[in-house]
């Protein structure tokens, strides 16, 4: 038992575990630079970019195996080591943007250095323009030359003019072989390291996911904090929807079952079926047009408590026809069972037999459908929250997917994931438990 | 006298039993006459699109238009038989990608067992926890303004309906790959299999040639099914923007009559509805019929 219990908990990490690989693929490599709806476009390619590092969208997919540009300060002096603003070379700034701050315990033989950015895989064909975002880093301005400018630890500078620059190593070779640099700064390319190989957005995903740590863009509040406040909206929907539903299906299919192949089995069956043809959509239009009808001021919205009564009897109504008739299977195949016919030779009503044994027997699969089915009460019915206006976790779902709000997506989908998976482990030890006729591995 | 009576495979009862059967045969004469619209429409209607006439906006049934006119002045009715095509060609090709690919996968997976059951299985246990409605509208999201193949001759743009059924085949083939997983396993026990295989005959013909042919009824009833989560699944993109955005179909008529309902507008959506309600209705009943035709221990 235990080791079953431990095998299967192994499976459910793998499998949440693929969940993430699967919306990290889907929300956010598919989704590609969402910083331009979140961020003003006139504020320009530089907001963009504190963008997307305040939310680490601008770290290497899965791993960050990398080179970056290196400069070292063979002067030993004892001032400030620098990249400084030339105004006309946004190359410049965006260098210095990137590049980590001066590090005294970083001394190397011949005086500090100055990485860049970790996520540079730069190779000396690597274009400048890749470091500017693909804009182009030389600013429009025809009054001042464009200049890459290092301040030196002993007080000199060094002006290199990146104008006829295209690729990193142009770069490279301009800073080192300028006429007046004599070996005072060495640039190179540094060797690959592994540092910060986590430091990706994938294991930034998993590291959001796991904690419900993830931001959203829009309103900078956590998955958690989204959860607690918008969950119980949810949740006023789908609880007495599934107790109701579930309710009156058990009622329904018992009755069924008890007059099996009689006028009122048969009619019952024809309603489900039809029930079953009429689209979630068209239910929904006319729960609506009837509320709307008998009293209009509850039709939309929250704005009373007896609102919520409309979408939880259309939910309640859409989903019977589909859970009479999977009940009433489960139930008619017990009914037909050995046990029961002999109870029946030896004289026992039926209504006997079917509430003393065959609900009994009848349970555990009922039971397994409604457990797996707890998980996705969170989320709501998420069409239903949407066009009656319940601000619950389904609605935000939804315009999060419109406003491509990445962290809310991924961390939404990978809760419902986890209380599915969860229940699936519970439903399985259930059965475990209660049926002796099953044999764990 | 004995008469020997010629033996009749799994297919030649089933077809029997159906043709005994005048449910089904309705049913399958509804299918056929939506397939036929379907086909037909796009052709006999072309006119459509362009015959707005605003002096006969939003009329109800009459002798003019059978099912009233819609907000733009045009037949509803042809508007109805025109959405048959956008549903009947969701419905047919989710399940011509859903279905091979549930067989292909569930026939490896249940073939050769070990380390490809393992990754399979965990592939589709992934994707089934993920509730499907959000993977349809993350893939159908995630379709918006790409194309494949793009520049060949056969360029397909995903943000419009097939993108639609390529989203909808990507989610709906679980069920079949379980389902043939499961009997694949079963069968590969089989003596006759056990046969091929001491013959000489290599895996993969033995999976296609003799084990395949045992499970494709999976695939048939499992096409009903398809085909009416793919009707429904239509009309729940088109509520969310992110259907068939250029041509009439039934789940846009559905959502642009949202707020018809209160001013008295019943026509667009309940024709719609109706068109629907028929199709699936036929879908769900053909299904059971053949499902129950195709088993063999009814008899």
């Amino acid at each position: 038992m235990d080791r079953y219990v431990l095998r299967r908990l192994f499976q459910a990490v793998i499998t949440v575990l693929g969940v993430m690989l699967i919306t990290f693929v889907l929300f956010r490599m598919i989704a590609g630079d969402v910083s331009s709806s979140y961020v003003n476009q006139k504020l320009g390619a530089e907001a963009r970019l504190a963008f997307n590092e305040k939310h680490k969208l601008d770290r290497p997919g899965v791993f960050n195996y990398h080179r970056r540009l290196e400069l070292a300060d063979n002067t030993a002096g004892s001032g400030m080591f620098a990249l400084l603003d030339s105004g006309s070379s946004r190359l410049a700034r965006a260098l210095e943007l990137h590049l980590a701050p001066y590090q005294p315990e970083k001394r190397q033989k011949g005086g500090p250095i100055i990485t860049g950015r970790l996520i540079f895989n730069l190779s000396p064909k690597t274009a400048l323009g890749m470091m500017t975002e693909g804009k182009s880093f030389i600013v429009p301005d025809k009054a001042a030359v464009p200049l890459f400018i290092v301040r030196l630890s002993d007080g000199t500078f060094l002006r290199v003019d990146v104008r006829l620059l295209k690729t990193c190593g142009d770069l490279i070779g301009a800073i080192n072989g300028h006429p007046s640099n004599n070996g005072r700064v060495e640039a190179r390319i540094s060797r690959w390291t592994i540092a910060n190989l986590f430091d990706t957005q994938f294991f930034w995903h998993l590291y959001e996911n796991i904690t419900f740590s993830g931001k959203s863009y829009a309103t900078e509040q956590t998955i958690f904090q989204t959860i607690a406040e918008r969950g119980k909206f949810s949740l006023s929907i789908t609880v007495p929807a599934m107790a109701i539903g579930w309710l009156l299906a058990m009622v329904l299919s018992c009755l069924v079952a008890y007059y099996r192949g009689g006028l009122i089995d048969r009619v019952t069956v024809f309603i489900t079926i039809l029930g079953m043809c009429v689209p979630y959509l068209a239910y929904m239009l006319l729960g609506q047009w009837v509320m709307f009808k008998i009293a209009p001021e509850y039709a939309a919205g929250l704005a009373s408590p007896w609102s919520i009564y409309v979408p939880v009897m259309i939910a309640v109504i859409a989903g019977l026809g589909w859970s009479v008739r999977f009940y009433r299977v489960i139930i008619l195949n017990e009914i037909n069972k050995d046990y029961v016919r002999t109870a029946r030779a030896k004289g026992v009503p039926l209504p006997g037999i079917l509430f003393r044994h065959v609900l009994k027997n009848c349970m555990l699969p009922i039971l397994t459908e409604v457990i797996s089915e707890i998980p996705f009460l969170i989320m709501g019915a998420l069409l239903l929250e949407k066009f009656f206006g319940i601000p619950g976790l389904g609605d935000l779902f939804l315009t999060s997917i419109t406003s491509r709000d990445v962290p809310v997506i991924t961390g939404l989908t990978y809760f419902t994931t986890i209380l599915y998976v969860i229940s699936l482990l519970l439903t399985d030890i259930l059965y475990a438990v209660f049926d002796p006729r099953i044999r764990l591995r | 006298m004995s008469t020997i009576t010629t033996g009749r495979s799994l297919w030649g009862n089933a077809a029997v039993r159906l043709r005994r059967d005048p449910v089904s045969l309705v049913c399958l004469a509804v299918i056929v006459v939506y397939v036929v619209i379907a086909v037909v429409s796009p052709f006999m209607l072309s006119h459509w699109d362009a015959s707005y006439n605003y002096e006969m906006r939003n009329n109800p049934p009459s002798k003019q238009f059978l099912l009233g006119s819609d907000g733009l002045g045009r037949s509803v009715l042809q508007k109805t038989l025109l959405g048959a095509h956008v549903s009947m060609t969701v419905g047919f090709m989710a399940n011509i990608i859903a279905i091979p690919l549930g067989f292909l996968l569930g026939a490896f997976a249940g073939y050769f067992g070990r380390r490809i059951d393992d990754l399979i299985v965990w592939f589709y246990t992934t994707v089934a926890s993920i509730p499907g409605i959000i993977l349809l509208i993350a893939l159908k999201f995630a379709f918006a303004d790409k194309k494949i193949f793009s520049g060949s001759f056969c360029e397909i743009d995903l943000s419009g309906m097939a993108g639609v059924y390529l989203a909808l085949g990507l989610i709906s083939w679980i069920g079949t790959c379980r389902l043939v997983r499961a009997e694949t396993m079963k069968i590969k026990e089989l003596d006759y299999v056990l046969a091929a295989r001491a013959s000489g005959r290599s895996d993969l013909a033995i999976l296609f040639r003799h084990i395949l042919p045992n499970v494709i009824h999976i695939g048939i009833i499992n096409f009903s099914l398809g085909f009416v989560g793919a009707i429904g699944a239509e009309v729940i993109l088109s509520f969310l923007n992110l259907g068939v955005q250029n041509l009439p179909s039934w789940g846009k008529m559905i959502n642009d009559a949202r707020m018809d309902l209160v001013v008295g507008r019943w026509w667009e959506l309940a024709s719609a509805t109706g068109a629907m309600f028929v199709i699936v209705l036929a879908w769900n009943i053909f299904g059971d019929r053949l499902r129950d035709a195709l088993d063999p221990k009814l008899k």
